[in-house]
């Protein structure tokens, strides 16, 4: 990885966002709903799954820099982020029935 | 990337490695510095005696709350700290009147207060680990967490890179140049690989509930009270009245400590602090916590409340949700309070290999950009930048914390201010090393701030025996291990420098090879 032309720095600068953006989101999604999924006070699941989270981001910035496209970098991290959202919103809709 | 796996792990493993690598070293440094905390405090408040014998629990209640009565107005809260092995003292805290806080240490058997110079100790450091320093800790935490969560990428992403990680721990060939500081990395890596991975992933727990506001606030509601009733699950504790404003009797410290001794099993019946929350006030009740047993991993100690009249209200609960459970493991194995003195030692030097893994990264970078930068002979402006904060951080920061312990002996003990003078001192000469980096050839920079450190450190015994009694001609005949260990791994430290310095003023002697001579000629600045 030498240096880069100007061309080259956006595909780099759009994974860099993935990485740390979207990956920050990714680990605040799952950590959600993580909770929802698991038994027990939602206190102490949350607690869990934003552990579980950490270890969601690290994986998550390994894929964006890993896989060969861009396009793949960024589905992989917002597929993902959408099913967690689903399971969040079933979640909280169970919860206030 | 492009490329392979492997490949593409190893570009993550530098690039997150390096851009916050300065302040990881920090946290490296001062946290491991952390593990010493008391010990440095001890050294530097040298007013404080030693304790030679355990005092009574009971007496220790009454020395403090005979202190409160008499010298204390109208607090709203006070506690007492009960002495132990590394806290050899009597520690008072209330908030007064003014709603300031206030502290104050006493002897442990005469109940005297000690006159102890005012200074930032090995707490300060240990703090900014985690807090740095000069600005709101919630920024501190935000880039705190931000630089582990890059050291935990670089982690995870320095081992896949390896192909034979056994074999590289097995092999350092000294003197070529990269590959040696590679080898090196490599070694200090792998060495206390399980430290360095339950370090930062820990670390990434304690201050875990700051970073993730979204979770709170999605699952329980965005206002303060919402995220108040999710810490009230998740720890319950008990909720004290508010201050009435009326003047009311309680039942003496005594009684209520007996009967959490009735309660608590033999051998058990030690005390860890006591509190009391509006004392004097009819809504007044006391806390009582429970020393946890030794070389617990997790805290087992339990705290009993009572009211003013004496009744027990709560008992805060032991028993944790397995996530809270595992969290506690590893914030237990992270702060290393269970530790007995060798497994602190082992602690210790785990930090300083971890220190040394990321000084060696920072190193390994410029080594390598400098080889093509001069293969290339082309002036590298990055490579310059890295050179001079590597000089100025890597030794710049060490030499800082050296002032700051000449600082506590030499700043006049009545000075206002005290303990931030104290800092501000390490904080110049920090500064002042990124400007020496500056203005000096990188080589240079490295040998002579190296030396300085060398100086600093190993002369720091000999300050000691010019401004103190308690010296290493004191305290080593009197089996005094706190201030002769401080003063003797000060002098190790200050032969661990001195031996650097050397080593690089000997390979610097050494003519280059005659083709690099001519390249370096070619690269020009890079060189410098």
């Amino acid at each position: 990885m030498t240096r880069k032309s100007s061309a080259a720095i956006a595909p780099l600068l759009s994974r860099i966002a993935a990485a740390v953006l979207g990956g920050y989101l990714l680990a605040n999604g799952s950590a959600l709903a993580l909770a929802y999924l698991m038994p027990g006070a939602f206190a102490t699941a949350l607690e869990g799954g934003i552990m579980v989270g950490f270890v969601v981001y690290l994986l998550a910035v390994m894929w964006v820099f890993a896989v060969d496209s861009t396009r793949r970098a960024w589905a992989g991290i917002l597929l993902p982020l959408a099913l967690c959202l689903v399971v969040v919103g079933i979640g909280k809709w169970r919860a206030a029935a | 990337m492009n490329g392979s796996f492997r490949q593409s792990m190893n570009w993550l493993h530098t690039w997150s490695g390096l851009v916050v690598g300065w302040v990881l070293y920090l946290v490296f440094v001062t946290g491991t510095a952390g593990y010493f905390d008391t010990e440095i405090d001890r050294w530097m408040k040298p007013e404080i005696p030693r304790l030679i014998q355990r005092p009574d629990d009971l007496h220790v209640m009454d020395i403090g709350e005979r202190y409160v009565r008499e010298q204390v107005q109208d607090p709203h809260s006070w506690y007492i700290d009960v002495p132990s092995e590394r806290y050899p003292f009597v520690g008072i805290g209330w908030r007064g009147a003014d709603e300031q806080f206030h502290e104050t240490f006493l002897d442990p058997v005469s109940g005297e207060p000690l006159t102890i110079r005012d200074s930032g100790g090995g707490q300060t450091l240990y703090r900014m680990h985690y807090e740095l320093h000069y600005m709101p800790y919630e920024l501190a935490y935000w880039l705190v967490m931000v630089c582990t969560m890059f050291m935990f990428v670089a982690i995870i992403s320095g081992i896949v890179t390896h192909k034979k990680i056994f074999k590289d721990f097995f092999s350092f060939r000294p003197f070529k140049g990269q590959r040696s500081w590679l080898d090196m990395h490599n070694v200090l890596s792998v060495l206390a690989l399980p430290f360095h991975l339950m370090i930062t992933y820990s670390g990434l727990l304690f201050l875990m509930f700051t970073v993730v506001p979204a979770t709170v606030g999605i699952g329980y509601g965005w206002g303060e009270q919402d995220e108040e009733r999710f810490f009230d699950e998740l720890f319950p504790h008990y909720h004290g009245e508010e201050e009435a404003g009326i003047a009311a009797p309680m039942v003496p410290l005594r009684e209520v400590v007996n009967d959490a001794f009735q309660r608590w099993p033999e051998g058990r019946r030690e005390l860890w602090y006591v509190v009391a929350e509006h004392p004097g006030d009819v809504n007044a009740h006391y806390e009582i916590a429970q020393a946890p047993t030794r070389g617990a991993l997790v805290h087992d100690g339990q705290t009993l409340v009572y009211s003013r009249t004496g009744e027990l209200v709560f008992t805060e609960s032991e028993q944790q949700a397995a996530p809270s459970y595992l969290r506690s493991v590893l914030l237990g194995l992270h702060e290393g309070q269970f530790a007995g003195l060798l497994l602190r030692w082992v602690y210790f030097f785990s930090g300083l290999l971890g220190t040394a893994m990321v000084a060696t990264g920072l190193v390994l970078w410029t080594v390598k950009r400098r080889n093509r930068a001069m293969a290339e002979g082309r002036v590298d402006r990055g490579l310059l930048l890295v050179e001079r904060l590597n000089v100025g951080t890597i030794v710049g920061l060490p030499l800082g914390i050296a002032v700051y312990f000449w600082a506590n002996r030499l700043l006049p003990v009545g000075v206002e201010e005290r303990a931030a003078w104290e800092v501000l001192a390490m904080f110049l000469c920090w500064g002042l090393s990124f400007v020496y980096a500056v203005f000096r050839p990188v080589r240079r920079g490295w040998i002579e701030l190296l030396g300085a450190a060398a100086l600093l450190y190993g002369l720091l015994p000999l300050l000691n025996v010019l401004t103190t009694e308690r010296h290493l001609g004191h305290s080593l005949p009197d089996g005094d291990w706190v201030m002769a260990g401080f003063d003797l791994t000060m002098l190790a430290l200050g032969l661990a420098f001195a031996c650097a310095a050397r080593a690089l003023a000997r390979r610097d002697a050494q003519p280059l090879p005659l083709p690099a001579r001519k390249r370096a000629a070619a690269a020009g600045e890079a060189l410098a």
